[in-house]
């Protein structure tokens, strides 16, 4: 193989893994299913990490005592959360360690990465620390000090895309009212 | 390639045997270039390097300050335009024969395929798991080097390599990361086809930053106490060590280098090993026994085979087999919070010490010899600590201290230099010279 040849294969196999990521994420974007999630505040020194808002959500933890499903997880693994729209707001009512091979109509499910697992003291099921790849959002230089403010007000909610795999990426933040799409290509 | 130490000595040598007429004057630097004394460093090179690096900082940071003015179109013209811009130019200069330059824009490629990951990384707002990002960045830089036979692409990999296996062990908590050891393994064997020398040092420095980062994990998956830990560092560097010797007279430059990291560490771990002991455990578990046992066999009949190929003497076959046994003998029989076979530990430390100084003596190899130095000078040290240190009254300790550093630091400069001039190449090298 020629040094012209070789160079084009490793300018074309570096170029297919960034495709990859773009159509993997666009697909996830393109999923019919929306929700929408009420962003809660965090600390607010821990908020900025250089560019980007730090995101928590009501699901980011779950007390699987306290909802239908399975009682064992694991550490570093996954969760399925159902979720169901009540009075306005996406609410968990099941969790599951798999896809649940059903849900109700009207409830969508979301996938998310066991970050912490804490066990109840009784020996019961566990409480779960979850991410689901939507935890931050990168903002202009600047411009995060609003997003931070209505954050606090609780004027923060992210539209989440949901894939039928679970899985999830943020389609637009509505900072009071206004909304800030998620970009993309 | 051999060793640089090898050609300098090589160099000094041919000029002696050219003015005694053994050599003909014509056939020097065929001689030279045949242990690679032409593949020196390259100050264009190392501009190069610097050059793209420069480039490729600043490119990345005004992207970044003007990425969300853009529109779709512009991001992907600079995301997709300016990594294949540097691998077009890396083509043409390759092409038109400039290796050197080519080889820069080959690395100018690979880190703007990194730039692109973070950048669609951001607009996407990906944050789950963000190792992956680097693990695939490294994986690019590995395919680079591979296709390309990059060197500095093969840097570049195991760099982030490095730094993908920490972000996992710092981020995630992940007590033992396995996957790094097959893109190590991939890493090393590019740098041993490529006979790279700082590839060599590299590859090694990655995979002791691996050890060490990932011993708690070994520690858990083997189920042994501290210092049966311990002995990793001891007894797999020796093997390895033991194995190098049977290539090193071919003078490749994985088997010196690997084999002179592997004996720092083994040595050093041997002196340090009466710190620790087994804790509440009253015996050394079994599979850390048939641990020991197997790699002092597999390190003594290295030892033995290297015998034929002069490599190594039956001192040296000895040496193995007496830190095999006393180290193995020594985590057998400490108790928690035990000193009482420090002193015993000390006498067998200095044996060890002095079977590498007879060692690097013998095979003229000056690292082995400024080791074995430093480590007898240390050893003094701490033996007049540990016994005077409680046992005489406190100005004489220092005193006494004070003198005996001075001492140490005059003799022991002039016994190693004594010894590395009397080995006999540097004698012909001063002649030489002289």
């Amino acid at each position: 193989m020629t040094a012209a040849l070789r160079i084009l294969l490793i300018a074309a196999l570096q170029t297919a893994a960034l495709v990859y990521m773009i159509v993997d994420r666009s697909s996830v974007l393109g999923a019919a299913t929306t929700i929408t999630l009420k962003v809660i505040p965090v600390d607010p020194t821990d908020m900025f990490r250089g560019d980007y808002v730090i995101l928590s959500y009501d699901i980011s933890r779950i007390d699987t005592n306290v909802l239908p499903g399975d009682d064992t997880y694991t550490d570093g693994g996954l969760a399925y959360v159902t979720l169901e729209e009540r009075e306005g707001a996406w609410t968990p009512i099941a969790v599951h360690s798999s896809m649940p091979a059903e849900h109700p109509p009207g409830s969508t499910v979301v996938r998310g990465h066991i970050d912490s697992l804490s066990s109840s003291t009784s020996g019961g099921p566990p409480s779960l620390r979850l991410t689901y790849g939507i935890e931050s959002f990168f903002v202009p230089q600047g411009q995060g000090k609003p997003i931070e403010d209505a954050q606090r007000k609780g004027e923060v909610f992210a539209k989440i895309a949901v894939d039928p795999d679970g899985r999830c990426a943020i389609r637009e933040l509505i900072v009071s009212g206004k909304s800030i799409p998620a970009g993309g290509f | 390639m051999r060793p640089p130490f090898y050609v300098r000595q090589l160099k000094l040598d041919l000029e002696e045997w050219i003015a005694k007429g053994l050599v003909p004057a014509s056939s020097r630097d065929a001689i030279l270039q045949s242990v690679g004394a032409g593949s020196r460093t390259r100050l264009d090179l190392i501009f190069a390097v610097f050059g793209v690096i420069l480039v490729a900082a600043g490119a990345m940071s005004f992207v970044a300050a003007n990425w969300e003015a853009m529109g779709k179109f512009e991001r992907l013209v600079v995301l997709f335009g300016t990594m294949w811009a540097a691998y077009a130019l890396a083509m043409y200069f390759i092409v038109s024969g400039r290796e050197v330059i080519g080889q820069a824009f080959i690395l100018l490629g690979v880190l703007m395929f990194g730039a692109n990951i973070m950048l669609i990384a951001q607009t996407y707002h990906i944050n789950a798991h963000f190792p992956d990002g680097v693990m695939l960045w490294a994986l690019g830089a590995l395919a680079a080097a591979v296709i390309g036979y990059s060197r500095a692409a093969l840097a570049a990999a195991l760099a982030l390599g490095s730094l993908w296996t920490w972000q996992e062990f710092s981020y995630f908590d992940v007590v033992l990361h396995i996957p790094f050891l097959f893109f190590w393994a991939a890493c090393a064997a590019m740098a041993f086809i490529f006979a790279w020398r700082p590839g060599v040092h590299l590859t090694i420095l990655a995979f002791l930053f691996w050890f060490v980062l990932n011993t708690e994990g070994l520690s858990h998956l083997f189920g042994w106490g501290e210092i049966q830990t311990v002995t990793l560092y001891l007894f797999v560097p020796l093997v390895i060590w033991s194995l190098m010797q049977l290539f090193e007279g071919r003078g490749n430059a994985f088997s010196v280098t690997a084999g002179h990291y592997a004996f720092f560490v083994f040595i050093i771990t041997y002196a340090l090993l009466h710190f620790f002991d087994n804790g509440n455990k009253a015996q050394p578990d079994s599979s850390w026994m048939i641990f020991a046992v197997a790699s002092s066999l597999v390190a003594i009949a290295a030892g033995i085979a290297g015998l034929s190929r002069k490599s190594i003497n039956i001192i040296d076959v000895l040496g193995i087999a007496f830190t095999c046994v006393t180290a193995m003998a020594y985590v057998y029989l400490v108790k928690d919070k035990d000193d009482s076979l420090d002193v015993l530990y000390m006498a067998f430390t200095l044996i060890v010490i002095l079977w590498s100084l007879q060692r690097g003596v013998r095979t003229e190899d000056r690292f082995v010899i400024n080791l074995s130095t430093v480590l007898f000078g240390a050893w003094v040290l701490y033996v007049y600590f540990d016994v005077f240190l409680n046992r005489i009254d406190t100005t004489v300790f220092f005193l006494v201290g004070g003198v005996l550093l001075i001492l140490l630091g005059l003799g022991l400069e002039g016994m190693r230099r004594r010894l590395v001039a009397a080995t006999p190449s540097a004698s012909a090298a001063t002649g030489a010279a002289s």
